[in-house]
């Protein structure tokens, strides 16, 4: 067998409730701003939450900077602009130039798909009958259409895949493309994840889980590992990162930004919602395994950090139980707090926090977490305010529904 | 009521704009224009032209008569032969 190739992040790209790309990401929550406020996309009035972390409607033609093919699901525009801009980092797109056949591979994950086409296509269907459904539904709704729209629009011919696994989708898709270049079944993967829980029906389906916070104040309204917690905060996000082998972006020229060192997965195999603490715990320890580390080696925790009653509480057992009584040596935050949860692209977004946390020596902090909790465990959640903080390898944690857990670790370039 | 070629041409620049999600001048819809080579309507365009075109006038095109349809006369045609017979 070969031996394993170092897979690094040649290129990134995001779009968040903070605006256009990975810098207004980073700008946001380094600084401990909330992009949470009212919804404007959709009616809520008479609705128990009536905030998110919305991402406004915008043509993606314009940031992407060519035509794109028109759409009205905002996931497939959001995945657009931040899947051309990890490109363009990565020195893989000019928008003036016509796409190359690129062997690229695309790995996208989501939790909910192209969720706008399908809740249009069933409100047409419901409401004026089989006759009213768009013909082009299927190709439009389907889970792939993200990956396949990228591949087609930017000439990337490798393999294309598309993972869904909820809240964890985004961190599975970059998992496995990791995994792909570490053994040497492809060089560069375009990958990361996308989602809109913020369309009407899903958004109402959500409510009525009773998981989502309810505040007075939108941006105090998503409170993870704090005391008054009372559930998450929905958003819109796609953060897309390339992947690459070592030696591939050497010879490129390209400088890598940071190195994906690790990936870990576990499934609870016990409950749809309720977590567990053992299924973190496991896909934890398997990814600091994969990563050649110790737990004392890592500087800092991006938190799964829902802000939901069950899941803080669990996860910040499962640390304790991983990394004991680290106290302020491991800054545990969640941007979750700042940021809303985005799905599946959450914990793609998370990733490009650890990559910026890692070049800017800088940690993000956990909004609202004014009275830190559960107590007694040591742990520092960095609460309100960032800070400046040395990480050589950080972990980032995700969990989605249906048990599925997995964790990155990301490293600094010079390992 | 059998609609004027202009009404005909005016559904098909609207559906063609809400298809591609931007503007397209109208003077691309001469009756000459072809769908394909011309206004650049793919298999799934055509579908979902063909949609509209069925929604609107309360007509219905067979797969042979839709496949048929070269030009924007070819639509204007068959919407008001439909129309004159029904």
């Amino acid at each position: 067998m070969n031996p394993l190739r170092r897979v690094m992040v040649t290129g990134q790209g995001a779009v968040t409730p903070f605006g256009m790309g990975a810098d207004s990401l980073w700008s946001g929550v380094s600084r401990g701003r909330s992009a949470v406020r009212s919804i404007t996309g959709f009616e809520t009035t008479g609705m128990p939450v009536t905030f998110a972390g919305e991402v406004d409607d915008f043509d993606p033609s314009k940031w992407v900077g060519r035509d794109l093919p028109a759409t009205r699901d905002k996931s497939l525009k959001m995945v657009f602009v931040a899947a051309s801009e990890a490109l363009r980092q990565a020195g893989l797109f000019e928008p003036d130039q016509r796409p190359e056949n690129l062997f690229i591979n695309t790995v996208v994950g989501t939790g909910l798909g192209p969720c706008f086409e399908a809740e249009y296509s069933y409100g047409c269907f419901f409401t004026q009958g089989w006759k009213s459904v768009r013909p082009t539904t299927v190709p439009r709704s389907m889970f792939n259409s993200f990956a396949s729209q990228l591949s087609i629009e930017f000439g990337l011919t490798g393999m294309n895949q598309t993972v869904a696994c909820a809240c964890a989708s985004g961190a599975s898709a970059i998992g496995h493309a990791y995994q792909l270049i570490e053994r040497g079944s492809a060089d560069v993967v375009l990958t990361g994840g996308v989602d809109s829980p913020l369309s009407p029906a899903m958004f109402a389906a959500w409510t009525n889980l009773r998981v989502l916070a309810r505040h007075e104040e939108p941006e105090r309204a998503c409170r993870p590992f704090d005391r008054d917690r009372s559930g998450l905060v929905l958003g819109d996000g796609a953060g897309m990162l390339v992947l690459e082998a070592e030696e591939h972006a050497l010879s490129r020229g390209v400088q890598p930004l940071a190195e994906v060192r690790g990936f870990g997965s576990s499934s609870d195999s016990s409950h749809l919602t309720a977590p567990t603490v053992d299924g973190p715990v496991r896909a934890i320890r398997s990814a600091l395994l994969d990563a050649g580390l110790r737990p004392d080696d890592v500087d800092y925790v991006n938190a799964h950090g829902t802000a939901t009653l069950a899941n803080d509480e669990n996860e910040a057992h499962a640390l304790h139980e991983v990394f004991g009584r680290r106290g302020a040596s491991l800054p545990i935050s969640s941007s979750k707090s700042m940021l809303g949860h985005s799905m599946g692209a959450s914990s793609a977004l998370e990733a490009i926090i650890c990559v910026e946390s890692i070049r800017n020596r800088w940690v993000v902090p956990t909004l609202n977490c004014d009275h830190p909790e559960p107590g007694g465990l040591d742990q520092d959640f960095v609460p309100g305010q960032g800070r400046s903080h040395r990480i050589r390898h950080a972990v980032s944690n995700s969990f989605g529904f249906g048990g599925a857990n997995c964790v990155l670790v990301m490293s600094g370039v010079e390992g | 009521m059998i609609p004027t070629r202009n009404a005909i041409i005016e559904q098909l620049h609207q559906s063609l704009q809400r298809l591609r999600g931007r503007r397209i001048v109208i003077e691309m819809f001469t009756e000459e224009a072809r769908l394909v080579e011309e206004l650049g309507l793919d298999s799934l365009d055509r579908l979902e032209i063909r949609f509209d075109i069925e929604d609107r006038w309360k007509i219905e095109l067979d797969d042979k008569e839709a496949a048929a349809l070269a030009t924007v006369r070819d639509v204007i045609d068959i919407i008001q032969s439909k129309l004159a017979t029904s």
